[in-house]
């Protein structure tokens, strides 16, 4: 089938041995691609003894039947394994060249498992792959080694590449993605396992093409679609992610102050019209996309003149700025840039630095513990303080880089109480108590609070999909129905991720999921409808959930975190309401054919097909 | 009928709201017809005929909710105009 290349790559670190392997058609029949495989390889070859840190977890990263191919705003790939922050099912989507590269060499994927016995990097060149020795930029910051890796590679290459905080192991390190523009796989901490394993980077850079079955009727359905995306996407590429945080402050769904305050009119300073107007110097896209929502910044005066690179996203404006009432744009850009350059997740080192601001402020750690940094809501210079001491697991930020379930474990006290996360994972900038389904995805997300599971709210604004049900946009409060209308979308945004295709084709509704099935018809060659490809999300999904019941997760840990269920946010014109989770993982589960504990029944595991 | 406008608009239009007559209860496309006559600077955020659409490119917030195309609204409201967002 075309597609696919139809070769994984296994590296096993420890025996220092590459080899390939056929990527099997009932595979990717049935899971597709991208998180699809990727979430059946780590079910199948990791075990509930696996420890995220061990040699036996694996790093898997995963590209799709798109990636490399014409279909816009597909340059993007998908990597998985067992969550050193949560310790369940561990995955993160990202965007630059890297996935292309590799596909353009001839692989679908990568599979690390074992430990290397010193620091290494795994260089992917078309067919020619090495084991090579990293000791040279061990203990450098991503940015740095990136540089270094393409001189001894290609400028052309892209570089998966760890930081400081994925070498110390950090839990909530992530992996920033180096091409052709700066990305980041950021979530869960995925960057410490590669860190465990003593492996620095994987770069590839490759000169091959991607099969595609219908290459004419694929190259005339993208450019019609090319006008539609461009047209849709005009004004969230010219002013980014981050354009409309003004938008989203007045209607509640901002996250301020640990998520305990109703209305800030600091936002006013660190949107993304603010950062057009003020550091940007050119706009960045992933590997033909269209949208180009990357943005570049450059600051020439005050405390942080001379920094240059990827400018904040919306969700780090909403941890690092909101959560934290920092109005200090150009303190959010240099803690931005820590991050990309240590790499560690922005969404839960701002959301942690929020939750350790409170306990600061409730004298549960003191000056004492923070090596003397007021650590005060809106201190933009402690923002940035804390970001280097996570980065290098220095003081307070060793406790801190473990994310803000493990802070107030080892806090105690009351602490648990305003320590936000779902599973231990972070949420992003959207408030559930805004949007009902962002209430029930956070709940049920495999990987824990987690927006990009559903991308459901702009589906309660102005969104519609008639092709999987969704005729009319869903109001935000409504109960009724919610649980069919956010497991549709999870199940569709699975589908994306296994393509792999950018959420952002949905913004105006450019690209649909007819579209889609068009576009999978024109390049595996096979038949696809809506029903199959809806049906490829749900066994998808299910599989994660799965990893995780294995691990004993159920519905104990679906509830949202205290601040999220008995505490609302009030201000003017807000309409925030606390989400009836009860009720809403009732239906959720039942829709989906689970237990009333919420694990799925044998008999939806026979009929998606999941032994 | 007070509109106020958000960042990048005030900037488009040179000043932060605009004031429009209504004669009654006027659906919001109406509105923004309105508004794109009488201040043509910020017209191609204004003009869609499909939620959808406008969604990407305009917020039309008032009272704590989001209004469609065939929301109705009056004199005495406020509308705010604002950039869309979907997170990233």
């Amino acid at each position: 089938m075309s597609g696919y290349h139809r070769k994984l790559l296994r590296v096993d670190l420890s025996r220092r041995e590459v080899r390939t392997q056929d990527l099997a058609p009932e595979l990717t029949d049935a899971y597709m691609g991208g998180a699809g495989v990727a979430a059946k390889l780590l079910y199948d070859e990791t075990s509930p003894d696996t420890d995220p840190l061990s040699p036996e977890n694996l790093f898997i990263a995963m590209t799709g039947p798109f990636t490399g191919t014409k279909v816009p705003s597909s340059g993007r790939h998908h990597i998985a394994g067992r969550s050193p922050q949560t310790g369940i099912f561990g995955e993160a989507n990202v965007g630059g060249s890297w996935g292309v590269m590799l596909k353009k060499s001839g692989y679908d994927g990568v599979v690390v498992s074992g430990k290397a016995d010193k620091p290494v990097y795994l260089a992917i060149s078309d067919d020619k792959v090495e084991i090579r020795d990293a000791g040279e930029i061990w203990g450098q910051d991503a940015e740095e080694s990136a540089k270094w890796l393409k001189s001894k590679t290609s400028p052309k290459a892209a570089a998966a590449v760890i930081g400081q905080a994925g070498e110390r192991l950090a839990p909530i390190a992530g992996v920033p993605h180096i091409g052709t523009l700066t990305r980041a796989a950021a979530r869960t901490g995925l960057g410490a396992v590669m860190g465990s394993k003593n492996l620095k980077a994987l770069v590839a850079v490759g000169k091959g093409s991607v099969p595609v079955a219908d290459p004419e009727g694929l190259e005339k359905s993208v450019k019609e679609l090319l006008k539609r995306i461009t047209t849709a996407t005009e004004t969230f590429g010219q002013y980014g992610t981050g354009g409309g945080a003004e938008n989203y402050e007045k209607a509640g769904n901002f996250p301020l102050k640990n998520w305990k305050q109703g209305r800030w009119d600091g936002v006013s300073k660190i949107n993304g019209v603010v950062l057009h107007d003020t550091v940007l110097t050119g706009r960045k896209g992933c590997w033909r996309c269209p949208i180009a929502c990357g943005r570049h910044i450059k600051i020439n005066e005050g405390p942080y003149a001379g920094l240059e690179g990827a400018g904040p996203e919306y969700e780090t404006m909403g941890t690092m700025g909101g959560e934290c009432l920092v109005d200090d744009l150009e303190a959010i850009c240099k803690a931005n840039d820590l991050c990309n350059r240590y790499g560690l997740d922005t969404i839960s080192t701002g959301a942690t630095i929020a939750f350790a601001m409170e306990a600061f402020e409730k004298g549960l750690i003191t000056t004492e513990d923070t090596g003397g940094v007021e650590l005060t809501w809106g201190n933009g210079q402690a923002l940035v303080q804390m970001v280097d001491k996570m980065g290098k697991r220095e003081g307070i930020g060793e406790l801190m880089s473990r994310g803000s379930k493990a802070m107030a474990e080892a806090l105690g006290h009351n602490a648990s109480e305003f320590a936000v996360h779902v599973k231990g994972l972070e949420p992003s900038a959207h408030d559930p108590r805004r949007f009902f389904s962002q209430a029930l995805s956070y709940g049920t997300a495999a990987r824990g609070a987690c927006h990009n599971a559903s991308w459901s709210h702009p589906y309660e604004l102005a969104l519609t999909m008639p092709e999987i049900g969704i005729t009319e946009p869903q109001d935000a409060y409504q109960v009724e129905g919610k649980a069919a209308f956010t497991a549709t979308l999870q199940n569709l945004m699975c589908v994306q991720d296994s393509a792999v295709l950018c959420r952002f084709t949905q913004i105006g509704k450019a690209v649909t999921v007819n579209d889609m099935v068009e576009w999978m018809s024109l390049v595996t060659g096979k038949d696809w409808d809506v029903e199959s490809l809806m049906k490829v999300g749900e066994r998808v999904f299910t599989i994660k959930r799965l990893f995780n019941t294995r691990l004993g997760i159920s519905r104990k840990d679906d509830f949202l975190p205290p601040r999220f269920m008995t505490l609302n946010r009030e201000g003017e014109d807000l309409t925030n309401q606390l989400p009836p989770m009860g009720r809403l993982l009732s239906d959720y589960y039942k829709h989906r054919g689970w237990s009333e504990e919420g694990i799925p029944t044998p008999q939806t595991l026979s009929d998606l097909g999941i032994a | 009928m007070r509109v106020e406008l958000s960042q990048a608009f005030e900037k488009m239009a040179g000043r932060p709201c605009l004031e429009i007559g209504l004669q009654g209860p006027t659906p919001i496309r109406e509105v923004l017809e309105l508004l794109a006559r009488e201040y043509g600077v910020f017209t191609k955020y204004l003009l869609y005929q499909d939620d959808a659409l406008l969604g990407a490119h305009l917020s039309v917030f008032s009272s704590g909710k989001f209004l469609k195309l065939d929301d109705p609204v009056d004199d005495g409201d406020t509308l705010k105009l604002l950039l869309p967002v979907t997170g990233g």
